[in-house]
């Protein structure tokens, strides 16, 4: 009886849907194929001993074991990771929404003029390339030359090679990359909040702006405050391009060393990528876990 | 008005005059600065050599005219010094030449009766040798006698291997490059006359006999052999004028049948037979951008035109033969086009059958257009005639500076002083001079303010004529024109260098990039016409018909495959075919095709090649899925890039997966093939290198590659500065600690890179050794807690601790500008330093690494290597292969090639000691470069090697920035590399310490 419901439920939907079904397959086959099936693979990989060359030989849960108990830089990769999250996660997502708040004041010509000012750091590629020419160790890097010239300094600091340094010019590089997808996002759903709730909301007593913010605004534009912080904690949680472009890799004392940066040095120069599958494995559930503390953080927006 | 706002304003003024009394001066006052005084010892008559330059001397040595008596040298009578090269010198007596060596004099004595100005005219001819060009010094009396005279070059004459064009995939291939043979040339007959081209006309050299009339005239080679087959002192024909040639002209004489065209880049057998050019990089180049540009295709490579960029260089030069059938005068035209130097022209000499036919054909100038363009050779407004005989001619154009001649020779020296007084500022007040110090410069450089003066007004006028020439301003006059500004303000207050100094500074590279663009003479020839008044049609394509083209090629994208390496050659059955990857460039990957084409097939027609240019990361995933290639040539480590190393060389990290081959296996024991000697057996061809090339692929007793490259650190100094400081260029550490304190009272820097490569030298010297064991058991343990390694860790870092090294800097630039005249660097800084800094040509050396003991200079090397993998299924062919590419005589084409395509900043640092030998090097340097390359040695890798560079470079670090002491900070981090030694070993099921 059940069975036959079921089955019938399915058919109905289908007849019902097929069109939509269509058109999500597209997508879906590229889905399934370039991110389900690897993720599934790499952690069915994670329980083995694979050199890429040789078949892989089944070890249990000895990459996860070694991973959490012996080895000392997965901790220092791991506390960087959380430091940069923690400092640049909450602040870039704060800074995309007050950015696209801001400019949503202003008038079209000008307002799609400062997103391109704001975002183009996100689209140029390696264009943050150019702070390592201002924190060149050479005396003549523009940050070393001005703290000379100023007589803050006599010697050229190594700034990207100094541990004490690198963090920081790291959380710097990526606040300033920050403004990305999410800001885009976020102007997006300013845009489409319904003009009329506000009018509404003065009726029923909204007193300034930032209640009209709080119940209106943002309750209106949560599905793209959701993208927003997804986007945002993935990105926050796999630093590594910058880290690698600019503090070099490894960087000294691994001080820029991030989960990331440790996956690359086992797939590209140890070749053990059982074990770097164990390191993907537990970064993927970070990334999880955090989306559901923010998922729940953010149903709280407007209570 | 209001009142109140003058008052404001009065005493807003007061106060600000008041405080710049009160606190800017007071403050110099109170500070003085006790520096050493230098004497200021540049005027304006030395050239970048230290000799005095060309006008000096003829200022000095009076304006009298020229002497008209003919003298000839007998070169029988000539002796040779110190010539016993390999090339055998000596008057040859059939010949009537003399044969001189690569290094060494040859001096006549010559008798003259009457003194005064002669031109030098020598014929010669160059016989086979590195491929060089001849380089000469003249000397006169013992001496030479002015700037220029010391670097004297003799060309050598190239032509393509074969006339046609071969097509192959659709696509022309460019053929070989070659000297012409030596038999087939005939001896030039050049006066001899400034090679930078600065200077129009040929040198005026002036002979004094003295009582006994007698002059010492000495050839000094510099560079390559090469005959000599007369000298002769006389004085240069004068040309004509066009306009008194002009009026000489048979008027009926002047052509007036069709135009005789010909293309520029190929021999079409009828009109032109023959292309001759004294350089190997100018060969037929092809452009997409004209469809008019013959022959033209709007996708596949049809070389259609000749010259372009890297027909530049003063001196260069393209001959071309062709038949007129009709004697006459003639109008050249040329469709070409000069797009690199905007705002300036690019300038030709002109020669006709090997003569100037007028003055004005010293000088063809080329007006900066950015599309192809018709030019007739004349003065803008009228052309100029040309007298051809009937039958064979010769047209030939060489780069020369033209009128920019005398502009950028000044603006050259302009650049040495200027930096001259830059480096003597900061001797006085350092790099980052402090503002409220007064350095009193006018007291400690005499006559600075004098000379900053000169410079100024020399820019200036610099810059006024070059306004006549342009006619108007461009962005070329810019650079000149800040620099003048500078040293204007500079000129009435020196002192005030103190706050200008990185703009200063700044300004003068800036301006001898200004000079090295100035000097770039680029052209690009698609075709002639000699015709008389009617020319052929000169009409460009119309838009449409540009637009139609640009289409086609855009589309053609996506069915014209550019990744493969084409070949004409077909695989048959019985040819065993390897596949063979590429991962440094196109223009690599299409040498190494040529040379599979031209020589490999010929010698070993059963295995046919299939070459893939490929990105360098592809290799391991394509390895790993199955698809991957047979051979992979060029492939390495890199260890310059700082300390960081990331990845440790590709061919051990296969080689200790199972996933490359020993190499030493082939063998005659177990291939049978490899018994007759036609293809080598492995410990022969380990033979060709030294041991230490083998270091980085050594592997538990097998050999996982073969060297290509080795490069290696060697010591870069400047004579002009050493000499001036009175110091030697050290041969020990013990010297250069010595040199040190010299070097910095006068703030000058001593560059050593701070990279693994660096410590290791040093460990080496210091006798110790990166890893422990011996055998299976190498890289059992990190070598680095022995004394020795202490010792060079602890000698290392005190030169950044104690001696205050700079930690990272850019050595060639600051080279250049003198601020750090000595350094450790890679040799192919040379390359680097050869093209990119000509203004200080003949003014650095390089020698040994400095060593620990004399004698032992160690210096570690890296380099890419050939490897074959271990799916290969052909193992012999791969073999074939792999011994057939790194043998003497294709590696020596390969580098001939690479340098003919790239120029010399691509010479090819290779590991086969026989091919070093015959490379273009200049013969004092390879002598260096051979003593040094004795002693190098390889850097070990072992399993779980990457951890040493690193654990190093945080060993390094913590010394650097947190001041920790360099004995427990090397203990500290050498812990881990033991570590990961053992977790790899163990990984790879090789003994471990536990």
């Amino acid at each position: 009886m059940d069975a036959t419901i079921k089955k019938n439920s399915f058919k109905q939907v289908w007849n019902k849907h097929r069109s939509k079904y269509l058109l999500i397959i597209p997508f879906a086959t590229l889905f399934i194929v370039f991110t389900l099936i690897p993720v599934i693979f790499s952690i069915i990989l994670s329980t083995t001993n694979f050199n890429g060359f040789s078949f892989p030989e089944f070890v249990g849960f000895k990459n996860y074991i070694d991973l959490i108990v012996k080895d000392e830089i997965f901790k220092i990769a791991i506390k960087n990771t959380l430091f940069l999250a923690i400092i640049t996660g909450p602040i870039s997502y704060l800074m995309c929404f007050v950015f696209a708040w801001l400019i949503n004041e202003l008038n079209p010509k000008l307002r799609a003029f400062m997103t391109l000012v704001f975002y183009a750091p996100s689209i140029s590629g390696n264009a943050f390339l150019i702070w390592r020419l201002i924190f060149s160790s050479d005396m003549y890097g523009y940050a070393n030359a001005t703290l000379i010239n100023m007589g803050v300094i006599d010697q050229p600091i190594l700034w990207l090679q100094n541990p004490t340094y690198i963090i920081w010019i790291l959380i710097l590089v990526q606040l300033w990359l920050s403004l990305g997808v999410s800001f885009l996002a976020f102007i997006a759903g300013l845009q489409n909040v319904d003009t009329s709730l506000y009018e509404a909301g003065a009726v029923d007593g909204i007193k300034n702006r930032w209640q009209e913010l709080w119940y209106i605004t943002l309750p209106s534009m949560k599905p793209q405050l959701m993208f927003g912080a997804v986007m945002q904690i993935t990105t926050s949680l796999s630093l590594s391009a910058i880290s690698i472009q600019l503090a070099g890799f490894p960087s000294t004392e691994y001080a820029g060393h991030t989960i990331v940066t440790h996956l690359y040095d086992y797939t590209n120069n140890k070749y053990e990528l059982g074990y770097a599958s164990a390191i993907a494995t537990i970064l993927f559930l970070m990334m999880l876990f955090t989306n559901l503390v923010v998922q729940k953080l953010l149903r709280k927006v407007g209570t | 008005m209001n009142t109140s706002l003058i008052k404001k304003i009065l005493i807003y003024v007061l106060a600000g005059t008041l405080f710049y009394f009160l606190f800017l001066f007071d403050g110099s006052q109170e500070e003085t600065f006790v520096g050493s005084s230098s004497e200021f010892s540049t005027s304006q008559v030395y050239g970048t050599s230290g000799l005095i330059t060309y006008d000096e001397y003829l200022r000095i040595n009076g304006k009298s005219d020229m002497v008209d008596e003919v003298i000839n040298v007998d070169m029988s009578l000539c002796t040779d010094i110190g010539m016993d090269g390999d090339y055998e010198s000596g008057y040859n007596v059939s010949e009537s030449y003399y044969a001189t060596d690569e290094l060494g004099d040859l001096v006549c004595d010559v008798t003259v009766e009457t003194d005064g100005y002669y031109n030098i005219e020598v014929e010669y001819k160059i016989p086979e040798g590195n491929s060089s060009d001849a380089e000469r010094t003249i000397l006169i009396d013992d001496e030479i006698p002015f700037d220029g005279a010391h670097i004297l070059l003799f060309n050598r004459v190239w032509q393509n291997e074969t006339e046609e064009y071969k097509i192959q995939g659709g696509n022309e291939v460019r053929p070989k490059q070659v000297e012409s043979d030596y038999d087939d040339i005939e001896y030039s007959k050049e006066y001899l006359s400034d090679s930078r081209k600065y200077e129009m006309d040929s040198y005026k050299f002036f002979l004094n006999g003295g009582d006994d009339d007698q002059v010492t005239l000495t050839l000094r080679s510099i560079r390559e052999p090469m005959n000599v087959k007369s000298i002769t002192f006389k004085k240069e024909t004068q040309l004509l004028t066009y306009e008194d040639y002009k009026n000489q002209i048979d008027s009926s004489k002047i052509f007036d049948g069709n135009p005789v065209f010909f293309d520029a880049e190929r021999v079409d057998g009828k009109v032109l037979t023959k292309i001759t050019k004294s350089s190997p990089t100018l060969y037929g180049i092809s452009d997409f951008s004209s469809s008019v540009t013959s022959p033209y295709h709007p996708y596949y490579i049809r070389f259609n035109t000749m010259g372009g960029y890297n027909w530049r260089v003063a001196g260069d030069w393209i001959q071309w033969d062709i038949n007129v059938e009709e004697a006459g005068y003639y109008y050249i035209t040329l469709r070409a086009r000069q797009n690199t130097n905007r705002g300036l022209s690019s300038s030709r000499e002109v020669r006709v059958n090997g003569e100037f036919q007028f003055e004005e054909s010293k000088h063809a100038e080329f007006t900066y257009s950015g599309d192809f363009e018709y030019y007739t050779l004349g003065d803008g407004e009228e052309g100029y005639l040309y007298y051809f005989d009937a039958g064979s001619n010769t047209i030939s154009m060489e780069v020369t500076l033209g009128s920019l001649g005398t502009i950028i020779e000044n603006v050259n020296q302009s650049v040495n002083i200027i930096n001259e007084v830059y480096r003597q500022s900061v001797q006085i007040m350092s790099v980052t001079p402090n503002q409220y110090i007064d350095y009193e410069l006018t007291e400690k450089i005499p006559n600075i303010d004098e000379t900053l003066k000169n410079e100024a007004d020399r820019l200036e006028s610099i810059i006024n004529e070059l306004l006549i020439i342009n006619g108007g301003n461009g962005d070329q006059i810019v650079v000149l024109d800040k620099m003048q500004i500078l040293l204007e303000l500079l000129a009435e207050d020196p002192e005030e260098l103190r706050n200008n100094l990185t703009l200063f500074q700044n300004n003068s590279s800036a301006l001898s990039t200004w000079v090295l663009q100035a000097t770039e003479q680029a052209l690009e020839i698609d075709s002639f016409q000699l015709h008389g008044l009617d020319t052929k049609e000169l009409d460009e394509a119309s838009v449409f018909e540009k637009v139609y083209y640009e289409v086609v090629r855009f589309f053609s994208t996506f069915y014209v495959d550019t990744g493969s390496i084409e070949t004409d050659t077909v695989a048959n059955a019985d040819q065993e075919t390897i596949t063979v990857w590429v991962p440094t460039g196109r223009d690599q990957a299409q040498i190494i095709r040529n040379l599979v084409d031209e020589n490999f097939s010929v010698n070993y027609p059963n295995v046919n090649v299939e070459l893939q240019l490929i990105p360098k990361d592809v290799i391991l995933p394509s390895t790993l899925a199955g698809v991957g290639p047979d051979v992979v040539v060029q492939v390495g480590q890199n260890l310059v890039d700082g300390l960081s190393v990331g990845s440790s060389g590709l061919p051990m990290n296969f080689a200790m997966r199972d996933a490359s081959v020993d190499l030493s296996t082939f063998t005659c024991d177990n291939y049978k093939e490899l018994c007759d000697g036609n293809i080598h057996e492995f410990d022969e061809v380990e033979t060709w290198y030294y041991p230490s090339a083998f270091e980085q692929v050594k592997f538990q007793g097998g050999v996982y590659g073969v060297p290509e490259t080795q490069e290696f650190l060697m010591l870069f100094y400047r004579k002009d500065v050493l000499d001036n400081l009175g110091l030697e260029v050290p041969k020990t550490w013990d010297d250069v600690e010595d040199m040190i304190p010299d070097l910095q009272v006068k703030n000058y820097e001593f560059y050593m890179p701070s990279t693994i490569q660096m410590y290791t030298s040093l460990l080496y010297q210091h006798g110790g050794t990166l890893y422990q064991g011996e055998g299976e058991t190498y890289g059992i343990q990190t070598g680095l807690l022995e004394p020795e390694a202490m010792q060079a860790f602890q000698k290392w870092t005190a030169f950044y601790t104690s001696y205050d090294f700079d930690v990272q800097a850019n050595f060639a630039n600051r080279f250049r500008t003198g601020e750090m005249p000595i350094g450790i660097s890679s040799y192919t800084t040379y390359n680097m330093l050869s093209v990119f800094a000509p203004e200080i040509k003949g003014q650095w050396g390089f020698s040994l690494l400095p060593a620990l003991n004399e004698g032992e200079h160690y210096s570690v090397s890296q380099g890419n290597y050939s490897m074959m993998l271990s799916n290969t299924e052909n193992k012999l062919a791969a073999w074939t292969f792999i011994q057939w590419w790194n043998s003497e005589d294709i590696q020596l084409l390969y580098g001939r090639s690479l340098e003919g395509l790239l120029g010399a900043a691509a010479r090819y640092p290779t590991a086969n000691i026989n091919t070093l030998a015959k490379l273009p090097w200049p013969t004092e340097h390879r002598e260096q470069i051979m003593k040094q390359f004795e002693s190098v040695v390889g850097y070990p890798e072992v399993p779980g090697g990457y951890m040493t560079a690193r654990q190093l470079d945080y060993a390094f670090r913590s010394v650097i920035n947190t001041g920790q002491n360099p004995l427990e900070a090397l203990h500290l981090y050498t812990e881990s590399i033991h570590d990961e030694l053992t977790r790899k070993r163990k990984e790879f099921d090789l003994i471990t310490n536990e």
